[in-house]
């Protein structure tokens, strides 16, 4: 999964990284994601996965997604309604706690 | 010990070539620290009704901050104003730099010039010694050229020179100035003033320290240094580090508020372009700062293999030469004037306010900023007040910051009576920000210094008891000031609107179909003339009001 940390986001990166790929073993909801990468959710006012804008609290992501997250300076004014178009994939409930498989978040180069 | 500010204001009157220095006292500093508050002042008390901008007669100020000069991040900021070529209205414009805290070691909080020079000339400032020279040498060329010129004549590389371009020369109607070739007073067209005054240039060297004219100076200093350690480990401010304001391309497209084709659109197809990855890679040589300015926000580029001396582009630039970009003399006018000379439905197509083209941020996405925009003085602004998002929601950085004044965490497309108020609580912070001469970029919401550490720097400067809230107060008054200007000049309510288009939906992007309700607008905009003690069927400040501020004799 290609994520991008957008504006000041990418502070929180321990590498102070905008732009990680991260191998995900299954799909995961973005929110937990942002909260295992800690990136503070109130921070965060635009969510998109492949370019369409997402509730952060209800989308899921998995590996072939490109996730991009802003914080809200400038912009930030998301449209509810707009949520349902996340991916491709379908949601699942994982059987345990989603895994980011190989490089881990704070290593990826 | 002092106060933070000289004392001192030098007058120039160009016709006679005359100069000579007034002195204020403390007591006045209080009601008009600094920055926009003097600029207003001088400009309703000694311009006459009516005088046409480009006459003699207009009265250029250029005013630093009460802290403008101190040694901490973001303390840089100075105020030109006059009346504007552009607009008609109360004209000003900020910029940073390094000029502004240079005249205020040179022994000056402002500069006031009238007249006209029979033949170009600049103005050459080393603390006490004032001269008017003569600038035929240097006009009609390139500011870099401008620069190195009068800095040789001198024999001194470290003066600071604030100068017009061929534009000014040229009396465009929106000119700019610039200082060290990098920092930009670059709205209202102030620059046309200058240049109808045949001055070219005010170069400045001034040996003093701020430090010396402060009140406290310990406190002070050690708040100094807490703030500079703490650039790095802001979020907000680091992030202005690494990327400068090119950095907000990439989210206001994505929020579907990136100023598209005229802003017909909210979202561009060839952003990777104009983004910031592409920034880095393609032009950025060095990031640069502002005196004394840990955030480091100006970026250095490269042309043709070069390194550029004159600065590399900000948001603003990439967005309207880019993505909003879609058409010689008659633009010299303005897009309002344009569109008047055109006419039929060219007006449409002007997207402006007071005769001021809109900045390159759509309100339909953050409607504060479209208040701004319709009421702002100098019209459309996008630094008259906080943007909407950075404020919504009540667990971020940013409203926790900027609760201390007394604002809700409001959606961001809300209009109500308490986005007015909102609006109407940090366009009396951000005004107080112009009085002070601090960045935009320097405190809360929009980054790092924290609202008690702002009360502490006017404290430690001065030596005044002041609160949070007669900051807002400050800043509050110097608003007023600029209004009753406005009022004398015969602006009205009628004048406070927005360009049709902003009623009309977004084409595409993440707010495609979304507009501004207009009578929602309206209704919140008559919330906000009440707050601010302003009749709403005018726009004109009460009496009562003006009062309360300090400054009835403002009352036209």
């Amino acid at each position: 999964m290609h994520l991008h940390l957008g504006g000041h986001l990418a502070w929180y990166d321990v590498q102070k990284r905008a732009r990680l790929e991260i191998r995900l073993a299954e799909p995961i909801g973005l929110l937990a994601l942002v909260q295992q990468l800690g990136v503070p959710p109130e921070e965060i006012a635009i969510a998109a996965v492949n370019g369409a804008a997402v509730a952060l609290g209800e989308a899921r992501v998995c590996d072939d997604d490109r996730v991009e997250l802003f914080p809200p300076v400038g912009g930030g004014s998301q449209v509810s309604g707009r949520r349902s178009q996340v991916s491709s994939h379908k949601p699942q409930v994982p059987s345990r706690k989603p895994q980011i498989a190989s490089r881990s978040l704070r290593q990826a180069a | 010990m002092g106060y933070g500010f000289t004392g001192k204001i030098l007058r120039v009157d160009l016709t006679y070539q005359s100069t000579r220095v007034e002195t204020f006292d403390e007591a006045f500093y209080r009601l008009y620290a600094g920055g926009k508050a003097l600029a207003g002042y001088f400009l309703l008390r000694e311009l006459t009704p009516h005088t046409e901008p480009l006459d003699p007669e207009n009265l250029l100020v250029l005013a630093t901050g009460l802290l403008t000069g101190a040694p901490f991040s973001t303390a840089t900021r100075f105020t030109a104003a006059a009346r504007s070529p552009l607009t008609r209205a109360y004209g000003e414009s900020e910029a940073a730099g390094y000029w502004g805290p240079e005249l205020k070691m040179a022994g000056y909080d402002a500069i006031v010039i009238t007249g006209r020079a029979a033949q170009p000339v600049y103005l050459w400032i080393h603390d006490d010694k004032v001269e008017i020279r003569d600038a035929r040498h240097v006009w009609g060329r390139d500011p870099l050229e401008v620069q190195e010129t009068i800095r040789a004549a001198h024999g001194d590389k470290l003066i600071r020179v604030l100068q017009i371009g061929i534009g000014g020369e040229n009396l465009v109607r929106f000119a700019a100035l610039t200082n060290e070739l990098r920092h930009f007073n670059g709205r209202n067209g102030i620059g046309a003033v200058m240049g109808s005054k045949n001055l070219k240039a005010i170069a400045v060297r001034g040996s003093g320290r701020y430090t010396d004219l402060v009140h406290a100076p310990k406190p002070f200093a050690d708040l100094g240094r807490a703030l500079a350690k703490r650039v790095k480990e802001h979020p907000q401010s680091w992030d202005l580090q690494n990327k400068g304001t090119p950095g907000l391309v990439d989210g206001l497209n994505a929020a579907g508020i990136l100023p598209t084709r005229n802003f017909h659109q909210g979202a561009f197809d060839d952003v990777d372009k104009v983004r910031w990855a592409a920034y880095e890679k393609e032009l950025l040589t060095a990031r640069r700062s502002c005196y004394a300015c840990a955030v480091r926000c100006k970026r250095e580029v490269r042309l043709n293999d070069q390194v550029s001396e004159y600065g590399g582009p900000e948001y603003e630039t990439l967005d309207s030469l880019g993505p909003n970009c879609g058409i010689g003399d008659l633009l010299a006018e303005g897009t309002r004037r344009a569109a008047e000379v055109i006419g039929g439905d060219a007006r449409y197509f002007a997207m402006q306010v007071k005769g001021q083209e809109l900045p390159m941020h759509d309100p339909r996405g953050k409607v504060g900023v479209g208040l701004g925009y319709a009421i702002s003085e100098i019209g459309a602004d996008h630094l008259t007040s906080v943007h909407d998002p950075m404020i919504a929601n009540p667990e971020s950085a940013g409203f926790k910051g900027a609760a201390a004044l007394g604002i809700e965490a409001i959606p961001p497309r809300e209009l109500s009576d308490r986005k007015a108020r909102n609006y109407y609580i940090l366009e009396n912070w951000n005004s107080a920000e112009k009085v002070l001469g601090l960045c935009f970029f320097g405190p809360t919401p929009r980054s790092f210094i924290q609202v008690d550490e702002v009360v502490s720097m006017v404290r430690a400067a001065t030596g005044w008891d002041v609160t949070a809230q007669d900051i807002l107060r400050i800043g509050e008054r110097a608003t007023n000031l600029a209004r009753a200007f406005n009022v004398r000049e015969g602006f009205t309510r009628t004048d406070d609107t927005l360009p049709e288009r902003l009623f009309q939906p977004l084409e595409n992007g993440a707010l495609a179909g979304v507009a501004i309700p207009k009578a929602e607008f309206e209704q919140t905009l008559t919330a906000l003339y009440r707050l601010k003690g302003w009749n709403p069927e005018t726009g004109a400040p009460t009496r009562e009001q003006l009062r309360e501020l300090g400054v009835e004799w403002a009352v036209e």
